[in-house]
């Protein structure tokens, strides 16, 4: 049998030995039945929350400032002539409060408890006291409608759309950050879920003693190939998994009426293409490592090196800390380097600028970081797995390394 | 240690495997010093030797798990000698071993048969038919937890031995077996090798070792200290002959070691005493002088057993490669 075949076959088992169809399913249901719980839960309680509008006695504002208070959260009452009358409404439950507007711009607010509209309250007695102001100045209704208009600011690409395109989208909202987080979320989920397989893989088969089974009939580096494959397959497909279960939770955020913004340039095929290559790197550069890692563990409950399994939390947060100025240089020198590249050049093509050829760089890069490490993962794997009750210190391991 | 021809090079035959003068040593620790022996083809191969006499890291050196510091290795399989045989030519069941134990056991053993280059079909066949032969068919779903631990080492046999190879490495193959599986992995292992399977085991129950080996080679220190085929031990062992006796009278041992050759005398369990006798000392000399002081009722002659041998040569620093009453021929394997 071929070397290739024999990698195919490890590669095979390391796969399925953990992937289960069956619970992936299971976890999927359970997502759709998630989303659904908590988006209905959220609207049910949302609509718990609604309550009507207070009504207040209201004297000292003009008409056509009640009228404006159309769309607030209180209802304001008017006609009470005197002080007396609006308390005598309020003491007969007519009205839930007593709003007193004194000439000199100042309010009294007479309620049982302090109401969650205050704020609102108080934006709108300014808004009142503003066009009253305006009123007494003489400026003509219209005018003042003008003046007080918000401003339309769009927001436009140079860069993006074209004659006859649609509207151009612009990179860098927050939508897109959202967006390239929940993409780091999944590459982080895929990364730790390839190294924490690949370490309880092979000590596992340490401690199972399968090692000098396997190791008599394939060589020690066709196995850790079949590892690194294997395991990188499972953390990409866990990640596709948990990908499907994130869209099936945000369709159903849709249907239950919460429409999330889709960040600009999602469906670009190109981008996803890209940002799918990184994420193999990754997870390939990962489980290499921490496949070199796991050889020299002799117990994993006391060895030192099960810490280092909160490295690749590093370059994880570059990446994160790179969401607010993509294209720094520090982000570009990072989205060069193999072991940061991933996550980092993902956030680039996500929220900035990156040419083609910075894309073709990063990933020969982390291919030859990938090939490097499996070398010396190799020769280490084929070394310490069948160290029993010891473990290699950091000085033979470069030594062995340096053989390569 | 003085060199010589064997009967395979006298007969032609080329042994299946050849170990030549290897030395290996870990730190300061000679775990195999000078060691030499052929393992013919078609044979059960036995080592013996007490912890630590570099049993298991000269199998480690066969299946290339080590490589000897100093020394040579040679297979002959398929018709050429290599250093290192082909995995599929080889089975291995190593002295610490274990599987995937959340695997179904059908499943494991079929990927441990692709990994010694059988196809996938093939390897699922051959499990299949393993299992069934040792009345395990209907556990082939079961992941290797849920069998007891005696099936467990079944199906690690099973893993060593499911692609037929020409030669298997059995490193303590009865360790941790109740007497009813040591039998039925005698008689598997007796089964092996009528299929044409050459086998070189390790073990340190000698009762079972006796019923089984053709050949056998005690390892003490890194070094062997006897080798060749049982029978022929025993007769070049030397002093170590004994008579059970049972006369009338019942007479004390004490009473018989003034005996002319007798060298040592025990009571048995059942009336008879055990003699041993005097290296020059002659059976019938023996016999002729308790029968002139008793009257004999019966007599049968013992040979010294494995464990017998065993006990004299290990410790003592003995290299007894060739016995002088033992034929070149059949006890001059350790060069």
């Amino acid at each position: 049998m071929t070397e290739a075949r024999l990698l195919y076959e490890v590669t095979r088992w390391e796969f399925l030995r953990w992937f289960k169809i069956k619970d992936q399913i299971k976890g999927f249901v359970v997502s759709a039945l998630l989303g659904l719980a908590v988006w209905g839960g959220f609207a049910l309680f949302q609509r718990a929350q609604e309550v009507p509008p207070a009504a207040l006695a209201v004297s000292g504002l003009g008409d056509t400032a009640v009228a404006a208070s159309v769309d607030a959260p209180f209802e304001l009452v008017p006609g009470f002539a005197d002080r007396d009358a609006a308390f005598a409404a309020l003491a007969a439950g007519e009205v839930d409060g007593v709003l007193r507007v004194e000439p000199g711009g100042g309010a009294e607010l007479w309620i049982d408890r302090d109401p969650p509209w205050r704020r609102e309250l108080e934006a709108f007695l300014g808004a009142a006291k503003q066009r009253r102001g305006f009123a007494e100045a003489g400026i003509a209704p219209d005018a003042l409608a003008a003046i007080l208009a918000p401003v339309s600011l769009r927001v436009l690409s140079p860069s993006a759309g074209g004659e006859g395109a649609g509207p151009p989208a612009v990179r860098g909202t927050l939508a897109d950050k959202v967006g390239a987080g929940i993409v780091l979320g999944l590459m982080t989920l895929g990364i730790f879920v390839g190294l924490s397989y690949q370490f309880i893989v092979i000590t596992g088969e340490k401690q199972l003693r399968v090692t000098e089974l396997v190791v008599s009939a394939i060589r020690p580096q066709v196995w850790i190939d079949g590892k690194i494959l294997g395991i990188s397959l499972l953390a990409l497909t866990s990640t596709c998994i948990y990908g499907l279960q994130s869209l099936v939770f945000l369709g159903i955020s849709r249907v239950v009426g919460f429409e999330l913004p889709i960040p600009a340039g999602m469906t670009d095929p190109g981008l996803w293409m890209g940002i799918l290559a990184l994420a193999v790197g990754g997870f390939l550069f990962w489980t290499t490592f921490f496949g070199l890692v796991a050889a020299t563990i002799d117990d994993p409950n006391t060895s030192a090196r099960g810490g280092l399994m909160i490295l690749p939390i590093v370059p994880i947060a570059f990446a994160f800390l790179g969401l607010g100025n993509p294209d720094s240089p520090a982000m570009r020198v990072l989205s060069m380097l193999p072991p940061t590249a991933s996550p980092v050049m993902t956030v680039r093509l996500l929220l900035g600028e990156v040419r083609g050829w910075e894309l073709a760089l990063a990933l020969v890069f982390l291919a030859v970081g990938v090939w490097a490490v499996r070398r010396a993962a190799g020769k280490i794997f084929g070394l310490a797995i069948l160290m029993v009750g010891k473990e290699p210190t950091w000085r033979e391991m470069a030594r062995w390394i340096r053989r390569v | 240690m003085e060199s010589s021809l064997t009967e395979p090079e006298r007969t032609g035959e080329r042994p299946l495997l050849r170990v030549l003068d290897v030395e290996k040593t870990f730190g300061t620790v000679r775990a195999v010093d000078g060691l030499s022996f052929e393992v013919r083809r078609g044979e059960i191969f036995a080592f013996l030797g007490p912890n630590g006499a570099g049993k298991s890291t000269t199998v480690r050196m066969l299946v290339g798990l080590l490589q000897p510091d100093v020394g040579r290795i040679d297979f002959a399989l398929d018709g050429r000698t290599v250093g290192e045989p082909p995995p599929s030519q080889v089975g291995y069941l190593p002295e610490d071993r274990g599987l995937y134990p959340e695997v179904p056991v059908l499943r494991t053993l079929t990927y441990m048969g692709t990994l010694r280059g059988m196809d996938r079909g093939a390897a699922r066949r051959s499990a299949e038919g393993w299992l069934d032969r040792l009345g395990l068919a209907d556990r082939a779903e079961d992941k290797l937890d849920a069998l007891s631990k005696g099936n467990q080492q079944k199906v690690q046999l099973i893993a060593a031995v499911l692609h037929r190879p020409a030669f298997a490495i059995l490193d303590e193959p009865f360790s941790g077996l109740d007497p009813i599986n040591q039998e039925r992995f005698l008689d598997l292992i007796r089964d092996l090798r009528d299929d044409g399977t050459t086998v070189l085991l390790s073990a340190h129950q000698m009762h079972l070792v006796e019923r089984l080996a053709d050949r056998l080679l005690i390892l003490d220190r890194g070094r062997a200290v006897l080798a060749g085929r049982l029978e022929d031990l025993r007769r070049g062992s030397g002093g170590r002959r004994r008579l059970r006796l049972r006369l009338a009278g019942d007479p004390a041992p004490g009473d018989l070691g003034d005996l002319v050759g007798v060298a040592k005398v025990e009571a048995g369990d059942d009336g008879e005493v055990s003699v041993e006798l005097g290296p020059e000392t002659s059976i019938a000399a023996a016999i002729s002088a308790f029968g002139e002081r008793y009257e004999i009722l019966s007599v049968r002659t013992e040979e010294p057993s494995l464990h017998d041998l065993y006990v004299q040569h290990v410790g003592a620093g003995v290299v007894s490669e060739r016995s002088p009453e033992a034929p070149p021929s059949e006890a001059g394997e350790v060069t």
